[in-house]
């Protein structure tokens, strides 16, 4: 990179280099330029070894320019594995770097490398998370719908939940907190599925008590809340989810959460999403509590290349239990109705939405089997 | 009422495919190479050189570029590692791994470059459970998976890793909504569902489509984009694009309104396409703006294979055949549309199918072959005249070849052959 200026450098810490700087052209690879230039990192062509203290001083200048350059990354981790008290400083200067590019994946890769290193050490795995999670809020406040931000904040509860004293306390914090950060970037959709994330968690975490509880137990508080219609009505937020005994009551609270939500910010298919996903653990997770990670098919259902359900197995999908009810979809009837009832609220003065609603209409009709109508 | 995230077309934006300003902007691209923005992209140039290289070659204009120097800039990238790095000096990674061989590929150049270096370092990629390091500093993506099993399979080398076990870490990142994230439990996200799609389509693994309502395609009203509530943006039109034509799915767009959109986004003074409308174009967008309309069946450009989103003529000279799902029975003629997918059914929609096309003659347009694939496919025993009871049976399996596309949607209801 060539003309970014002269890097003035007191004699006593290093000589004065001449780095072979060049813009690798096509003509003349390996041009020797005379001044001091952040140039490319050929590493092979250094006329004198800079120290690494010198060397880490260029590299913030270069990476303050331009934060993506890998190879200035991998220059640094060089450093740090000769090096590991430089560490710390290092998760300084990448938070520094992210309050100038929020969305920048080699930051937060850099970051990962570290912490992986630290978490062997002698650290307190408690304060490397919080400051983690703290930076990763920071991150995607900045800038919308920040993919490695969330996907960072996801990994580091992953990798640090298993070294800190108490991992479900944790859990449940985030889970305060996303909420608050769900109600103030209601169309940020990667703060939602985040979540989700959330919710996959602490339905291992309530597993037990769940497995306590009866299955007709669960069935009768899941259909309590169909059917008693309160949208809008009540106020979710006097809920203590710290409370909840069950992951069906955490699941029941976040659909409440969420419909709320539609109706009070009309117009955003985040929301609609993730409504789905709820719908979507509500409706297998009747029978077992845990949850499902993938959408892949259903135990014993044959399908054919291109994914459809082979004869024999349509067919079976029509068999009643031997006691003639149907207890795997006791839930239909009433969902339906619920859902219902949100759809019919969504009317076509609102065009947004009107269609989503109607996009959510579609999706329950062939992926849930309901029929909900947007016209009654 | 929340605003909706979208792009207005405007009467001001073009309308029309200029195919020669594009043509002139790629050539002319990084000839100034103290421009600031060519500068700071050094950190991709392989990836920008194939950027260009693929927009450039599908415009039937890749005598434009200097072959020469191309290649021996990317002999200079190899490492001793085998992999190779964006630009000289700078570290080897296997998104720029994958960038020159696909470049190197296309001139049929391979043979310039250390290629079982390249397989060692590729095969050192891969972890115990599937995923691939992006290099050696550890971090996991499923792009690296898509990049690596990509790489392998133009080099024919597939068998160096342990494509099951690739395959199942990439099926782990499937979310609830059919979409694939990053890594196991992140976002789903468009460009990652054409990674990991891609990435299972070459290692034949079927993929099961009946999940996948991730799939942006109701997403804005014009444009495409690739997660809930972003703006529409040109790349996107070929992420969701390529990964529903490699589930036979392409006909669930609205082929009129994307590739109004798309037009939209050309520079008519610069040439090159932007992610939208009024912005600064790059070869980024240029390419899967081109590669987009592509696919959607403009016959200026040449045909581009969804998988490895390079000239199919290229990926034809090598043999490969990546998987491809087939099309829904319900993408037929309108009075077939209400077909049920039962295997019996579709059989007999297709001997409905053969005896229309039979009785109305329906040639391929361009070549004129009155057999069902025209004879540049290489579907079933690759003889240019099949009987019926052939055909039938090529139907019944349900496979239909890469260049004779059934343009639905479209009102067009004849054969189009590609193959040129």
């Amino acid at each position: 990179m060539k003309g970014y200026g002269k890097q003035e450098i007191p004699q006593k810490t290093c000589q004065p280099m001449v780095l072979s700087g060049m813009i690798p052209t096509y003509e003349n690879p390996g041009v020797t330029q005379p001044e001091i230039e952040l140039g490319s990192p050929c590493k092979n062509t250094f006329l004198f070894v800079p120290d690494s203290s010198c060397m880490l001083r260029l590299l913030c200048g270069a990476l303050l320019l331009n934060p993506d350059v890998s190879t200035f990354w991998s220059m640094r981790r060089d450093i740090v594995l000769a090096d590991s008290q430089q560490e710390h400083s290092e998760l300084h200067f990448t938070a520094v770097l992210l309050s100038r590019k929020p969305k920048c994946s080699e930051v937060f890769a850099h970051r990962r490398w570290l912490l992986g290193r630290l978490l062997q050490g002698h650290v307190s795995a408690e304060d490397l998370l919080r400051e983690e999670l703290r930076l990763s809020q920071y991150a995607a406040d900045r800038y919308p719908n920040n993919y490695y931000a969330w996907s960072h904040r996801m990994w580091c509860i992953n990798q640090f939940t298993p070294s800190i004293a108490a991992p479900v306390k944790v859990l449940w914090e985030e889970w305060d907190a996303s909420r608050l950060w769900v109600l103030r970037h209601v169309s940020d959709h990667s703060g939602l599925q985040y979540r989700q994330f959330l919710l996959k968690k602490l339905s291992a975490q309530l597993a037990a008590s769940d497995d306590n509880c009866e299955q007709s137990a669960r069935n009768s508080v899941i259909l309590q809340f169909l059917c008693v219609p309160s949208h809008g009505e009540g106020d979710s937020s006097e809920q203590n989810d710290g409370n909840a005994k069950s992951f069906t009551d955490l699941l029941l609270s976040d659909i409440l959460f969420n419909t709320e939500l539609i109706l009070r910010f009309t117009g955003h298919e985040a929301l609609w999403y993730h409504r789905r996903f709820l719908l979507y653990v509500l409706s297998t997770s009747g029978v077992n509590s845990k949850l499902p990670l993938s959408p892949l098919s259903p135990p014993n259902c044959h399908m054919s290349i291109d994914g459809i359900p082979l004869e024999k197995d349509l067919k079976l999908a029509d068999c009643k239990s031997p006691d003639g009810k149907n207890t795997d979809g006791f839930w239909q009837v009433p969902l339906t109705a619920y859902e219902q009832t949100l759809v019919s609220k969504c009317l076509p003065e609102d065009a947004n939405q009107f269609r989503l609603a109607g996009q959510h209409c579609r999706w329950l009709s062939r992926i849930m089997h309901l029929l909900v109508s947007q016209y009654e | 009422a929340a605003l909706l995230k979208d792009v207005v077309l405007r009467p001001s934006h073009p309308k029309t495919f200029l195919l020669q300003k594009h043509v002139d902007y790629i050539a002319s691209y990084g000839t100034d190479k103290d421009e600031y923005e060519f500068c700071m992209t050094e950190y991709l140039r392989m990836s920008g050189v194939y950027w260009c290289l693929t927009a450039i070659e599908l415009m039937g204009h890749l005598d434009r570029m200097n072959k020469e120097e191309i290649v021996s800039f990317i002999q200079q990238c190899q490492d001793e590692s085998g992999g190779i790095s964006a630009s000289i000096g700078h570290d080897p990674h296997i998104l720029y791994t994958l960038s020159a061989v696909q470049i190197l590929t296309m001139y049929d150049a391979v043979d310039m470059v250390d290629v079982g270096k390249i397989v060692e370092y590729v095969k050192g990629l891969q972890q115990e459970d599937g995923s691939f390091y992006g290099d050696k500093w550890g971090e996991v993506d499923t792009r690296f998976s898509f990049c690596s099993v990509l790489c392998l399979s133009l080099l024919g080398r597939l068998d160096a890793i342990n494509v099951d076990k690739a395959s199942d870490f990439v099926v782990s990142c499937m979310n609830f909504d059919g979409g694939f994230g990053s890594k196991p439990g992140s976002e789903s996200h468009a460009g990652l569902i054409y990674c990991c799609v891609g990435m299972l389509s070459p290692a034949q693994i079927g993929c099961r489509p009946a999940g996948v309502v991730a799939v942006r395609a109701t997403a804005a009203v014009w444009g495409l984009n690739g997660r809930p509530e972003k703006l529409p943006d040109v790349c996107y039109s070929w992420w969701v694009l390529s990964s529903l034509s490699m589930l036979g799915r392409l006909h669930w767009i609205n082929k009129d309104a994307l590739v109004a959109f798309i037009l939209a986004c050309q520079d008519t003074e610069t040439g090159g396409f932007s992610d939208r409308p009024g912005d600064v174009p790059d070869p980024f967008h240029t390419l899967f703006g081109l590669a987009a309309l592509s696919l959607l069946g403009d016959l200026t450009v040449k045909p581009v294979n969804p998988t490895y989103c390079m000239p199919q003529h290229v990926i034809d000279r090598l043999g490969l055949r990546p998987q491809k799902l087939s099309h829904s029975v319900n993408c037929y003629t309108p009075a077939q549309k209400k077909l049920e997918t039962t295997s019996r059914q579709r059989l007999a929609t297709a001997i409905l199918l053969v005896a229309s096309l039979q009785s109305s003659h329906a040639p391929c347009v361009a070549c004129n072959d009155t057999s069902l694939h025209c004879r540049h496919c290489k579907v079933g025993d690759g003889n240019d005249a099949h009987t019926v009871a052939e055909q039938l049976q090529m139907l019944a399996v349900a496979e239909w070849c890469w260049y004779c596309r059934w343009i639905a949607g479209a009102g067009v209801e004849k054969w189009q052959c590609m193959s040129q």
